[in-house]
This record gives C-alpha cells, sequence and structure tokens, in this order.
C-alpha cells in the first residue's frame, strides 16, 4: 500500500520537476503573444508526435477505457474506444493540411469561424468548444483527485490545488512553448511507464492465461466479439469522440506548431497509431476488474483503480501514481493554454485594437481563471461522464458544419447554423441522459423515440451533415475561401498589414455572398 | 469467442506497440538532431 505521504511526495516532486523545465525552456523564448498562443512552425516532428499524443492521453484513460470495459460492453467496446480514438487524429491529416493552407497565419478554430460564416455562428461555435474543452479540463482534475484518493487516500482539495498551481506556473509564464517542451519530456516518461506499469501489472495478476480464464469463467460475454452492447459502444464512442476532438483549439494549436505541413501529417499519423494500444492497454483492466468480480457494485468508472488495489506490489502502483500526473500535467498545461488562446486570438475582434502587451496580460490573467474554476471542479469529485457526453453531443452535431467551410464556399452563416441546430435537436431526441428532462415536457413523451447513444450520436451527425450539404446546394451564394488568409493575420505589432481582399469589406462579412 | 492465445497477442502486442513508439521517439531525437533533451 502507498502511503498518503509517499503519494504527495512524488506528486510534489514530479510536478516540481516539470514546471522547472518548462520555466527554464521558455524563458526568452516568448517574444511575443504569437509565441504564447501559437508557437508556429516551431515544433519538430518529434516533438510534436510527442506533444499530440501528450495533450490528448490524459487522466481520463486510467478512468474512462476501464469503465467501457467492465460495464459498457468488454473487449469489443475497448477496441472500439481504442481505434475510435486514433480517427480524429487521422482526420486531422487532411484537415489540418487544409487549414495550414487556407488559413495560414490563423491561431484558433473560433477566428475561422468568425471570418467564414460570421458572429451568430461564431458564439453557437464558441460556446461548444469552450464547454467541450472545460469539461475535459475538470475531468482530467476530477480523475486524478480521484485517482490518488483511491491509491493512498490523499484529500481531492490538496491533488487539485497542487496540481493547478504547479501547471499554471509554468503555463501562465511559457505558454504553448513550455506545454510543448514538458509534453515531450512527459512523453519519453509515459510510455515506458505505461509499458512498463501495464506488463508488471499483468504479471501480477497471473498473466494473460489467468486473467482469459478468470474472465470466461464468470463473464465470458466480454471476450466475445460478436457482443453486441460492446460493438454499439464501439461505434458511438467513435462519433462521439470524433466530433469533441475535431472542435479541440488544443490540437489546432499543435497543426499550426508544427515546423511545416508533411512533418504535422507524419506526427498526427504516428498518435493515432500510438493511442490505440494506450486505451487498449487500459480498457483491458476493466474486463479484467469484471472478470476478478470487483465490478458488481456499480463502481465500473473506478474499476483500473480496483483492480490496483487488488495485488498489485507497491512498485506498480507507485509508477501508475507517477503515470497518472504525467498524464494529467500534460494534458492540463494544454487545456489551460487552449482555452486561454481562443479568447486571446477573438480580442483584436473585439477591442479596439489592443496593443501586444494587453495581449499577452490577457493570456496570461485568463489561464489563471481558468486554472482556479478547473481546480475548484477537480475538488468537488463530480461526476463528469454525463457533461462529457452532452459535451460530445453538441460537437457531434456541429463538425460537419463547421469543418465544410473549409472546403466548400457555398455553405451560409444561416445554413450552417440551422443544420448544426437540427442535428443537435435529433440528437437531443436520442439522448439517454436527457430523457427524464424530455419526458417532464407536456406532448414530448407520446412523440419521443426510445433512448439510446448511438441513435443519438448518429442521428445528430447524419442530419446535421446532410443538411449542410443540401444547404450548400441550395444557395447559389459563394464565399471566396481565399478570403480567409487576408482576414486571419499574425497578432505581432510588427506584422504587416495585409491588404483587406477586394470580396469582402475588410471587417470579416461575406459581402461575396450578400452581393449575389 | 477471443481464444487465449489471441487475447495474449492483443495484449503483449499493444505492450510492444507502445515500447516502439517510444524508440522511434527516441531514434528521431538522437538521429534528428531535434531532441528537446539537447536544450537541457
Amino acid at each position: 500500500v502507498v502511503t498518503t505521504a509517499l503519494a504527495l511526495g512524488t506528486t510534489i516532486g514530479t510536478l516540481a520537476v516539470f514546471s522547472a523545465l518548462g520555466l527554464w525552456y521558455s524563458r526568452g523564448r516568448i517574444t511575443s503573444i504569437e509565441d504564447f498562443i501559437t508557437a508556429r512552425n516551431s515544433t519538430s516532428g518529434g516533438m510534436t508526435t510527442a506533444t499530440l499524443i501528450a495533450s490528448g492521453m490524459g487522466a481520463w484513460i486510467l478512468l474512462s477505457p476501464a469503465e467501457a470495459g467492465a460495464a459498457s460492453g468488454g473487449l469489443p467496446a475497448v477496441i472500439g474506444y481504442a481505434l475510435g480514438s486514433a480517427v480524429p487524429l487521422l482526420l486531422f491529416i487532411s484537415v489540418g493540411t487544409r487549414v495550414r493552407a487556407l488559413i495560414p497565419e490563423g491561431h484558433s478554430l473560433t477566428e475561422y469561424v468568425l471570418v467564414r460564416y460570421g458572429s451568430r455562428m461564431y458564439a453557437y461555435v464558441l460556446l461548444v468548444t469552450m464547454f467541450y474543452m472545460f469539461i475535459f479540463l475538470a475531468s482530467e482534475m476530477t480523475g486524478i483527485t480521484l485517482a490518488l484518493e483511491l491509491i493512498a487516500g490523499v484529500p481531492t482539495w490538496q491533488t487539485a490545488a497542487l496540481i493547478g498551481t504547479f501547471v499554471l506556473v509554468y503555463t501562465a509564464y511559457g505558454g504553448l512553448v513550455a506545454s510543448i517542451f514538458t509534453d515531450t519530456i512527459q512523453v519519453l516518461l509515459i510510455l515506458p511507464l505505461l509499458a512498463v506499469g501495464f506488463a508488471g501489472a499483468v504479471v501480477s495478476l497471473g498473466g494473460t492465461d489467468s486473467i482469459h480464464r478468470t474472465v470466461v469463467s464468470t463473464h465470458p460475454q466480454l471476450l466475445d466479439p460478436g457482443y453486441l452492447p460492446g460493438l454499439e459502444f464501439g461505434v458511438y464512442i467513435v462519433f462521439a469522440v470524433m466530433g469533441a476532438n475535431l472542435m479541440n483549439q488544443g490540437q489546432w494549436q499543435r497543426v499550426y506548431a508544427a515546423s511545416d505541413t508533411p512533418t504535422m501529417r507524419r506526427a498526427f499519423a504516428i498518435a493515432a497509431i500510438t493511442v490505440v494500444p494506450m486505451i487498449f492497454l487500459a480498457g483491458l483492466f476493466g474486463v479484467a476488474a469484471a472478470g476478478l468480480g470487483l465490478t458488481e457494485e456499480g463502481n465500473a468508472s473506478i474499476a483500473f483503480f480496483l483492480v490496483l488495489n487488488q495485488a498489485f506490489p507497491e512498485w506498480i502502483t507507485l509508477l501508475i501514481v507517477l503515470l497518472a500526473v504525467l498524464l494529467v500535467m500534460s494534458t492540463a498545461d494544454t487545456m489551460f493554454n487552449a482555452l486561454a488562446s481562443i479568447v486571446t486570438a477573438d480580442l483584436p475582434r473585439l477591442l479596439d485594437d489592443p496593443n501586444e502587451r494587453t495581449l499577452a496580460r490577457s493570456a496570461r490573467a485568463l489561464t489563471i481563471v481558468v486554472a482556479i474554476a478547473a481546480v475548484w471542479i477537480g475538488a468537488q469529485g463530480y461526476s463528469v461522464l454525463t457533461l462529457f457526453l452532452t459535451a460530445d453531443l453538441l460537437a457531434a452535431a456541429t463538425f460537419i458544419p463547421f469543418l465544410y467551410g473549409l472546403y466548400s464556399g457555398g455553405l451560409t452563416e444561416t445554413g450552417a447554423l440551422v443544420s448544426s441546430v437540427l442535428g443537435l435537436a435529433v440528437g437531443v431526441a436520442f439522448f439517454p441522459i436527457l430523457q427524464g428532462v424530455l419526458l417532464a415536457v407536456p406532448g414530448l413523451p407520446a412523440i419521443l423515440p426510445a433512448p439510446s447513444f448511438l441513435r443519438s450520436f448518429l442521428g445528430a451527425i447524419v442530419v446535421s451533415g446532410g443538411l449542410t450539404v443540401v444547404a450548400s446546394r441550395a444557395t447559389s451564394t459563394h464565399f471566396d475561401l481565399d478570403t480567409l488568409q487576408w482576414e486571419i493575420c499574425s497578432l505581432d505589432d510588427s506584422a504587416p498589414d495585409r491588404e483587406p481582399s477586394a470580396v469582402t469589406d475588410g471587417a470579416g462579412r461575406n459581402t461575396a455572398e450578400e452581393r449575389q | 469467442m477471443v481464444s487465449s492465445f489471441l487475447f495474449a497477442v492483443l495484449v503483449w502486442g499493444a505492450v510492444a506497440l507502445v515500447l516502439g513508439v517510444f524508440l522511434y521517439e527516441i531514434y528521431v531525437f538522437v538521429y534528428g538532431g531535434t531532441s528537446p533533451l539537447n536544450a537541457i
């Protein structure tokens, strides 16, 4: 058993080392607001791959995949979860290439929406992406506080305050540069720790044959590749994860941070390959927990830690503590900076020509606000799964109209907004979590369909995607996509002003559309 | 039903893949000359 003092000591030591590294590396490297939120074309292939793995793989991989393995359908659910997590990274190979070509001096996904569509779609996408990223951050803080409480009895407020404070210090100072550097070192520790820690855990449980025998004797359906609940989960999790990740500002920042487009493409491809075994191994513990009869009381969400506490030697438990802290640090710093950057990139359009100093101060102040809110929520120990799925549904209904504007000039703001909202309406109608609320509305119970996560996510995507195609073909208007590169420019004071495109009014409005 | 052999292949294959990516990253940093450790 790992004592509270040992777990706290390991946590503080890890936090202190990485905070010092982040501060030291970024010293003198942050010369502009561009460095702080974009770090454009500065990151090598190895570092880009590492930061993509580290920023996406947070403490959640110790919770959700195991829960899926234990309660949602065993091996097929785990395999679906693992493959599904790779899909958005693979899609980013194409989307990132397009983004870099079309908006070479961009910073955030919302500034693209503002210029491409207008203020109503901007407000909607801002809500969706901020909600998703904040839930992601809150779930990370909740995950690590829960993990240390279960492993070593560390009070939740202590873990939340420690992680929030240390990560805040180096992220507020060094921005994206510090985040990418620490992510890289963290991945060089996370990968071997995960492999050795998990391999040691499998051996401690008696090896794969023993685990297989146990599961076959108690829950054989969990090892059945055709187990229907598992297959259903494996399919809908792909759609749930896809939309949310494509609207993750942290990923957009890394599209720009890569040194060039081929480097970016290769990094996303390798990251996609890497996340599959990471999530699969984590999910396996849920199958093992169910097989060992540890999740009978409905506590599947902590299946990983139930197995951990069962029979593991202290050194493996300590490795997992270290792994959990590294996972949460690398994701929390990404989210701190992503949330701050999304607002900072839009400030020049909201304030009256702020100078670079004002923008830098605003970015740091926003980082502090985000950190305080995340620490507070993390200390509460809420179950964030419900909020996570809600955020995923919002993103699933939005990401096709959102991305379509990168490839076609035919879709108008109204078309994109209506497609998203109607897709969301269909998704909500099937959404199990909101059934209770909807059933209380007079007249609705008679027409509400049977709840299903698969139909909810699939419905949201198919309806929003279908309407997007119809809307773009139903109009004769056309937005000149070249406008994006003229309207979205560097935030540096020294950057040369660009001439507005002939087809815009210089304020991001789609005049070409209005003329027609 | 996944056989015991296939289960073992999946588990140890996943462990090997994670280690493989780790070694690849080390290779890229060492031979690419872009190691973040150079900065330390």
